[in-house]
């Protein structure tokens, strides 16, 4: 753990096909800002939580191309970086999402009604490759397929729903969609809380009201 | 500032130490925050000039953008593509996905307007979590006596009743909304507790608590068939009608570099803070786009506005590596037992002392010359997180999955190493004037979340503010979806015409234009043409 003041010198990347000088030491995101080129409009948290400054990075001397968050990148000299755009438009349209959290028809029904294509599933890796967050995607297709939705949302704690997964998917499956639509009706089909019903009965009877 | 210890000396010289002592100190709550804290500071507060807060005092830097000029004009106006909806929300955090769904359940069409990715905003980054009493022991009088008395008694009693009166109904809905909390053994909700209050009443999910929040939201946002969303669009500015009511606003999308006029027959706005004008040179904990421009927009339209000299300066943000300078290290981990530590290897602070207070106390540790000093002159404090590891083996991984990624990113192992900390700025504690029905003081105008003020008074305690987003968040679309429709009259930029001759009038010269949109080092320019 080295203290890992800026040095001057500048390193070259490539970024969507412009090649630019920017400072070592520093984060994409920072190191594009600094250098004042170009004005990227696709970061927000800086913190890797929002998913939105999603890139594909080619590492000098690397075969293969890797998905990554900018603000999480560190600028490496002669890395290759492309800010794909429009990736939103990839996602399922909202016909295919609009399952009901209140609807009478079990979850797994709504599962293979809304989301068919998640029997498709091939496991190649892909999705689980492809997730910055080193989220065992593949396998929660696979558990939610065999009807194990609690389990699938569970491993998708950290998911910040970058979409990286579903564009890599041959199927046309949108993981991080099935696993969100999984976690939610987790959610909406588990008992209320015992503390919080309690309370809830309590403010209903119009005890509890606020002296001031 | 040369004085401190150089951050490898203090280093080598930590050791763990379960017993370390508090050093007692004479100084009061009051004195400390006299003394250190920056809203208290001599030069932190100017009056404003122009507008329906002439005279009122406001910080110098957020003076100076409510008094600015708008680079927009009439022709962009007339020139502009046009949209109609019922309600319009401008923002797409918390409060804004909340009013867009309320507003949509009452029947109303929405058009929802976001500067960045829809969900992209300091909701998706809150880490500690929620305020609602649910606990036994518990009663939403004790949340409401807390908040007021956290907020130095300055807050709207009104407001915060209704506030603290909602949370449990606000838990309920986000659960039937999809969101998961954590829960314990008997299924109850699990419960913390937040500095300067005296009940376990904070609600989470992991350290994700925003996360999962905004996950959920946007996509009940996006499922619904009466809400249309505009995303990478941001409002630069409002519109008004003949009457001076609000009747739309001005978006500028910034992949087309076109202008979108949106007549509206009510607009919410919550467009959330403005950590990102790093007031006084401090370091932000907010996402890019908390530029203030919501503050600037309603002001100029003659939204009244109140506590813009009062912000939070979060006690924990991350001084080193400077790459990760400003990241927010949510109060949970000072709940679970982390304490602060200065050079000399002493307490100085009860941990959960007050937000204001805490930070104050940090602020003095490092002018007197017990702080932790780096290459840049910048200076901090440990936040020791071996004693807590020690306390609880297993408790960060298990609670804070965020915390323990933002720590593998710094190279920092946090059971061993203690992290160096400073004050970031984190939060509006004013903003827009509303009632309990969210209203403005200019008609058809609506506002929720962190742009509005009221509820905190100077100072927030955690997870009030994600129960204010939601609680006011859906007054807000009830509201706004209930008003009744005006007639119809031709969309104006009136109002900027008579605030142009008002500055003009009061000699203001401003080197900035409003509202900021990004801050000034993305380096982001609006086509004007
Ligand atoms: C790191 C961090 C941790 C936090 N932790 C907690 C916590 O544990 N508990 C708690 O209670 N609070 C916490 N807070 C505070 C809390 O998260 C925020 O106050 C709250 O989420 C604000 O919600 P909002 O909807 O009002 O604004 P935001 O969530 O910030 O949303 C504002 C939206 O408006 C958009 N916008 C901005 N300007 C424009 C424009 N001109 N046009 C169109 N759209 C615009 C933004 O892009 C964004 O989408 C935390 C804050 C931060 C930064
Ligand atoms: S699961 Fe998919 S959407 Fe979620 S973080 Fe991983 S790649 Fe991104
Ligand atoms: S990418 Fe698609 S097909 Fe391949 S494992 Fe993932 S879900 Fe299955």
């Amino acid at each position: 753990m080295s203290n890992t003041a800026t040095t001057k010198r500048d390193i070259e990347i490539t970024v969507n096909g412009t090649r630019l000088s920017v400072l070592p030491s520093h984060s994409l995101i920072q190191a594009l800002w600094k250098a004042g080129h170009p004005a990227f409009k696709r970061a927000s948290c800086l913190e890797g939580v929002c998913g939105s400054c999603r890139i594909m990075v080619k590492q000098r001397g690397q075969a293969t191309v890797e998905m990554a968050l900018a603000c999480q990148s560190e600028v490496k000299p002669g890395m290759q970086v492309l800010f794909p755009q429009h990736l939103e438009r990839l996602a399922p349209s909202a016909q295919a999402r609009c399952y009901s959290l209140q609807s009478s028809i079990p979850p797994l029904q709504q599962l293979r009604e809304h989301f068919p294509e998640v029997a498709h599933c091939r496991h190649c890796h892909g999705c689980t490759v492809a997730c910055p967050k080193g989220i065992d995607v593949e396998k929660g297709v696979t558990l939610a397929n065999e009807g194990a939705l609690s389990a699938a949302g569970e491993l998708f704690i950290n998911c910040v729903m970058c979409d990286l997964c579903t564009t890599s998917c041959p199927e046309n499956i949108a993981p991080n969609y099935v696993a969100l639509f999984a976690r939610r009706t987790t959610a909406a089909h588990q008992p209320l809380p015992g503390n919080l019903a309690t309370r809830l009965q309590t403010l209903q009877r119009g005890e509890l009201k606020i002296k001031y | 500032m040369d004085n401190g210890t150089p951050l490898e000396q203090a280093r080598r010289a930590y050791r763990i130490d379960l017993n370390r002592p508090l050093r007692p100190s004479s100084d009061t709550h009051t004195k400390l925050l006299h003394d250190f804290h920056p809203d208290y500071a001599s030069n932190s507060r100017v009056p404003l000039k122009v507008g329906i807060n002439r005279n009122t005092p406001c910080h110098p830097q957020l003076a100076e953008l409510l008094q600015s000029e708008s680079p927009t004009n009439a022709a962009m106006l007339s020139n502009a593509d046009q949209l109609e909806t019922d309600v319009l929300v401008i923002g797409a955090g918390g409060a804004g996905c909340a009013a867009a769904l309320l507003a949509a359940e009452h029947g109303a069409n929405v058009l929802i307007a976001t500067k960045l990715r829809m969900g992209d905003s300091n909701t998706i980054m809150a880490e500690g979590g929620i305020q609602a009493s649910v606990e036994p022991g518990d009663t939403p009088q004790a949340h409401f006596e807390e908040t007021l008395r956290a907020g130095h008694d300055c807050g709207n009693r009104q407001l915060v009743a209704q506030m603290v009166q909602d949370g449990p109904e606000v838990i309920q809905w986000l659960m039937q909304q999809g969101m998961q909390f954590d829960r314990n053994q008997q299924g109850d909700l699990a419960t913390r507790r937040a500095g300067g209050t005296s009940a376990d009443r904070v609600l989470h999910y992991r350290d994700y608590t925003g996360l999962e929040m905004m996950r959920v939201l946007r996509e009940a946002v996006f499922q619904h068939p009466r809400i249309k969303s505009c995303d990478y669009s941001p409002a630069v500015e409002l519109l008004s009608n003949s009457d001076g009511h609000c009747s739309g606003a001005l978006l500028y999308a910034i992949e087309t570099e076109r202008h979108i006029a949106i007549r509206a027959n009510a607009v919410i706005l919550a467009s959330g803070g403005l950590g990102r004008m790093h007031l006084n040179g401090f370091p932000t904990s907010n996402h890019v786009g908390a530029t203030g421009d919501g503050l600037v927009l309603a002001y100029r339209l003659g939204a009244k506005l109140q506590g813009l000299d009062s912000f939070q300066y979060h006690p924990t943000g991350l001084a080193w590596p400077h790459t990760l300078a400003g990241t927010l290290i949510t109060e949970g981990i000072r709940g679970g037992g982390a304490q602060l530590v200065n050079s000399a290897g002493e307490r100085f602070i009860d941990e959960l002392a007050p937000r204001d207070v805490v930070s104050a106390a940090i602020i003095r540790e490092c002018r007197e010359g017990r702080g932790i000093r780096l290459a840049s002159g910048r200076q901090g404090v440990w936040l020791d997180t071996p004693v807590l590891a020690q306390q609880h083996a297993g408790m960060l991984a298990a609670q804070f999955p965020k915390f323990i990624a933002l720590c593998e990113k710094a190279g920092i192992d946090p059971d061993r190493s203690p992290l160096l900390i400073c004050p970031t700025l984190h939060y509006q504690n004013g903003g827009v004037v509303i009632n309990t029905a969210t209203e403005t003081t200019v008609s058809g105008l609506y506002c929720a979340g962190e742009v509005s003020g009221g509820i905190h008074g100077k100072n927030r305690i955690m997870g009030n503010a994600l129960l204010e987003i939601i609680s006011f968040g859906r007054r807000a679309g009830i509201a706004a979806a209930a008003r009744p429709r005006p007639a119809h009259h031709p969309l104006t930029l009136n109002h900027l015409q008579s605030f142009h001759q008002a500055i003009k009038s009061s000699h203001i010269t401003n080197a900035i234009t409003g509202p900021l949109l990004f801050p000034h080092y993305a380096r982001f320019s609006r086509k004007l043409a």
